[in-house]
């Protein structure tokens, strides 16, 4: 589906853009499909979230868990797919992300002394980010 | 509930979440009318906090309040107007809100009399649903208010179960009609009213939450009508205190609630039962005396009161003998607010920084001065941050309260110190402008204030961050200059309006500099100043000597800066007398090149208004003083690498070159030849330089005289000032000019003439001097390269 495609050609573009992923693990193309996508990358582990229309963000584990909400998803019992993806389907794609750099953005802000960007917030995403913040109480 | 529930929306922690940057955004695009449109309702606490960030940035107006409250979008149950000047007609749009919760703070609403009319405010901001289901009400405020509104409240708001009427001046008549008919009552706050006898009040059964801050009760049995009052769970008995000598201010006499809970613990605590006040979870005794029985008893008296009340969990000792006592009770989960570690200072500022206690967030500022000043490194990052945000926070809702900015300020003075602000992020600093500003502002002729203001920003590090509001910060400086003539004030703010002026956005500075009186303001100073400073120097006095000479020489850097390209000021400076005075320095200082620089930079300025016809400065004496300040060692260099006497000279001659031009009022024609010729003479003596020492934002100034001017001295000025940006153009770019100088120079119009001119040619002036010639084939040298090396074809490829 050309849609799907061009998502994870967006998807790949985010991750350079976000810089998330510090390298892409070399055996990912070969993780047959059904079993559990876990991406270890020099010792830490990602999850991956995705947005009501299929955009996958992978983040590191303990950025996501700074959400109660996702934490809970994670580790809910009984779940057949893996631990590791949590689909947020009240949250779109541009949200999503903007959520991903806020969780980047927190860990950054008291380790970093002096410069550090404000968190800039687009017009057209505020309420929207207003209602997610608050559902995934951030 | 209420009182506690303002802990709430005052986050703690330094890390901003992201709910709250959402809603500090949203509120951004209403406050600028640039929300975009969404299609769904937003729940009563997102639109509650989005009011509440409006309502501290005082920003609550007619055009907000009908934003959030005229359409379904928001669904606010809780509004508070407190600290904006709101208007009947805005109390409307309230009504169109169904209220659980509301505030009125101070309107200006008195139709024939002199006091707030309760009833019909409150019948016009609370619809029909909201009268029925208001559960808080807050009548704090300090204008009069009309006393019968308890009826009104019994009849018409039948689930109340909150109210407050702190500050107002409501006497105990007032109190017994609630007393009689809000038995409802839950939560009550009389803080800083005229009430002296609360015994009207054991009636109300179910209190649960009672504050009583500065009152003076001298009427009743105080602690049997708190022993009625069995669901007390929050208790307010502090009282403002004189911080510097930890006693209450008041010196009335008045019943000592302390007291009075003291015996009843004790008589608990003998007999094994309980005091009336079991469900006690929090207690505030800040700015009392607690010398019952001597302070050094002082511990024993609370931990008795502690020990009889095993449910309590907060007990608040600011500003009292135990103020920096380490209290800990074991087995006991019990948080003291005092001022005995810098955590619990910080906590305690914070616990106050949003309510209405300036005695008690002054003590706590105070708290927080000491620690930045005696132990700033002990500080970890995230302290700091918490400390600058509470610190803003208590600045900016106790603007009203000259102590909490007097405190504030020395706290952002420690916490902006030199290199410390390598510490802060840019909107941190940001915010301590700010603050610092509207203190600045709000309290022009508080020296002390004022030092504090700008002892902080005058910060070399921080006037090279590139986005603060430069502007506001000019423009405040500009001003306090005007009102507050304190030798340190005035010299800090001329520093920081010669350092900012150039870094604002050409059409702020132009808002700036049309005003004259800052110019004429800014003579004044040079005059003063050269006086001082001569008569000083003579005295022999070194430290002002010095403070004298660096207040003179910001002065002159400020008006260089704002007479750059500005007929008006100018002109200003031209009708306050500036060019005698500038004369003057310049003959004074004749040994001193850089404050004569300053000055000839100014007068440069000047020289190149053609419609002021500087005839004046074409007098024997003041040429003669110009022609001095042509000469020097141009191959001298400074520390910083400058060549000093170069640059004095070049402005020199760029005044010379504009009068030889401009103005026919030569006193002297042998003075003219004898200007012309200098000006040849010693402009082809300067030295090549490594680096530019001007920039020019057009060629106008020179244009002017090369096309106009029969003076070959004046036309030699012009040609080296464009040669030398031309050669550096590489690395000192045309600061307005995008296309850069050899664009500049050909849209100019000089390209022809000069052309000209290297071949010997010249349509107004006979002779052209040869020296002026090589000068122009030197720039034509350097605008041929140009071409040949930015040309498509090449014949060369380049290595």
């Amino acid at each position: 589906m050309s849609e799907n495609i061009s998502c994870e050609r967006e998807t790949s573009e985010k991750f350079t853009k976000l810089k998330l992923v510090e390298e892409e693990n070399e055996d990912d193309d070969e993780t047959p499909k059904g079993s559990p996508v876990t991406v270890m990358v020099k010792h830490r582990e990602y999850v991956k979230l995705v947005s009501n229309d299929n955009h996958e963000y992978y983040i590191q584990r303990d950025l996501a868990e700074t959400s109660r909400i996702i934490r809970d998803m994670l580790h809910c019992p009984g779940r057949s797919t893996s631990n590791c993806t949590v689909y947020l389907h009240m949250v779109n794609s541009r949200t999503l992300q903007k959520v991903c750099h806020y969780l980047a953005y927190q860990k950054q802000y008291l380790r970093r002394n002096g410069e550090i960007e404000s968190f800039n917030i687009e017009p057209a995403g505020a309420m929207d980010l207003l209602l997610v913040a608050g559902f995934l109480e951030l | 509930m209420d009182h506690n529930a303002a802990l709430t929306t005052c986050s703690t922690s330094a890390i901003p979440r992201l709910a709250r940057l959402a809603t500090e955004r949203i509120a951004e695009l209403i406050e600028n009318d640039a929300l975009p449109e969404f299609d769904h309702k937003v729940i009563a606490s997102c639109s509650n906090d989005i009011f509440e960030v409006l309502r501290q940035k005082k920003k609550l107006n007619h055009q907000t309040l009908q934003t959030m409250c005229s359409t379904s979008r928001f669904q606010i149950n809780k509004i508070d107007l407190m600290g904006n000047k709101v208007e009947l007609q805005d109390l409307e749009l309230c009504s169109n809100q169904n209220l659980v919760s509301f505030r009125l703070g101070d309107i200006d609403y008195f139709p024939n009399t002199n006091k707030i009319q309760v009833a019909d405010v409150l019948d016009t901001a609370l619809n029909r649903t909201s009268r029925q289901q208001l559960r808080h009400l807050d009548l704090s405020g300090r204008h009069r208010i009309t006393s019968n509104w308890p009826t009104y409240v019994a009849r018409k708001l039948p689930r109340l179960e909150s109210l407050a009427f702190a500050n107002r001046s409501t006497a105990n008549e007032t109190l017994s009609q609630i007393g009689a008919s809000l038995l409802n009552l839950r939560f009550l706050d009389i803080s800083s009213t005229c009430v002296t006898d609360i015994s009207c009040i054991s009636s109300l059964r179910n209190l649960e939450v009672l504050i009583m801050y500065n009152l003076n009760i001298l009427k009743g049995d105080v602690t049997e009508t708190l022993s009625n009052l069995t669901k007390l769970r929050v208790l307010d008995i502090s009282r403002k205190v004189n911080t510097d000598y930890l006693q209450e201010t008041s010196q009335d006499a008045h019943l000592d609630l302390a007291l009075g809970i003291y015996n009843r613990s004790v008589e608990a605590i003998e007999s094994g039962t309980a005091t009336p006040w079991a469900e006690l979870r929090a207690i505030d005794m800040s700015g009392l005396s607690i010398v019952q029985f001597g302070t050094d008893r002082a511990l024993a008296f609370v931990e008795k009161i502690i020990e009889a009340h095993p449910k309590l969990e907060q007990i608040s000792l600011l500003a009292t003998p135990l103020d920096s006592s380490l209290i800990e009770i074991p087995n006991r989960n019990l948080q003291v607010i005092n001022t005995v570690s810098r955590r619990s200072i910080i906590f305690a500022l914070s616990h106050y920084a949003n309510l209405d206690r300036p005695a008690f967030i002054t003590h706590a500022l105070h708290s927080v001065y000491y620690q930045l000043q005696s132990g700033y490194d002990k500080f970890s990052q995230e302290e700091l941050k918490e400390c600058l945000r509470l610190v803003c926070i208590s600045m900016q809702q106790g603007l009203n309260t000259l102590p909490v900015q007097i405190a504030g300020s020395a706290c952002l003075y420690h916490l902006c110190k030199m290199k410390r602000i390598k510490r802060l992020s840019v909107k941190e600093v940001n915010n301590c402008i700010e603050r610092s500003l509207d203190a600045a502002e709000q309290y022009r002729s508080m020296t002390q204030l004022q030092k504090n203001v700008w002892l902080t920003i005058c910060n070399d590090y921080l006037l090279h961050l590139d986005e603060i509001d430069f502007y506001r910060t000019c423009k405040v400086a500009l001003d306090t200059m005007l009102l507050n003539r304190d030798a340190s004030v005035e010299r800090m703010t001329i520093a920081i309006v010669s350092i900012v002026t150039p870094k604002m956005r050409p059409s702020e500075a132009k808002i700036l500099t049309t005003e004259t009186k800052y110019v004429y303001h800014l003579v004044k100073i040079m005059n003063d100043y050269l006086e001082a400073y001569t008569r000083e120097h003579r005295v022999g006095h070194e430290r002002d000597n010095e403070n004298a000479l660096y207040t003179l020489k910001f002065t002159l850097s400020a008006l260089w800066n704002l007479t750059d390209e500005c007929p008006a000021t100018c002109k200003a400076f031209l009708d306050a007398g500036g060019v005698q005075i500038a004369f003057r320095i310049l003959k004074a200082f004749d040994y001193h090149g850089n404050v004569q620089t300053k000055v000839l930079g100014i007068l440069n300025n000047l020289a190149e208004v053609e419609e002021l016809h500087l005839g004046q400065l074409c007098k024997n004496e003041y040429i003669s003083v110009l022609i001095s300040c042509l000469d020097g060692s141009f191959n001298e260099v400074d520390s910083k690498g400058r060549y000093r006497e170069v640059e004095r000279s070049y402005f020199a001659a760029g005044i010379l070159a504009n009068l030889l031009t401009n103005t026919d009022g030569w006193e002297s024609e042998n003075q003219r030849d004898e200007a012309c010729e200098k000006l040849l003479e010693l402009i082809e003596q300067y030295p090549t330089l490594p680096s530019a020492m001007v920039s020019y934002k057009s060629f106008i100034p020179f244009s002017r005289i090369v096309r106009e001017s029969n003076s070959n001295g004046a036309i030699m000025w012009c040609l080296w000032g464009v040669h030398h940006v031309l050669q550096h153009r590489e690395k000192n770019k045309a600061p307005t000019y995008e296309k850069g100088y050899i664009e500049m120079f050909m849209d100019s119009g000089l390209s022809p003439i000069v052309e000209d001119m290297s071949h010997g040619h010249s349509k107004h002036i006979h002779n052209l001097d040869i020296r002026v010639v090589h000068l122009a084939r030197e720039i034509i040298d350097i605008v041929s390269c140009h071409s040949l090396s930015s040309s498509p074809v090449r014949l060369v490829r380049r290595v």
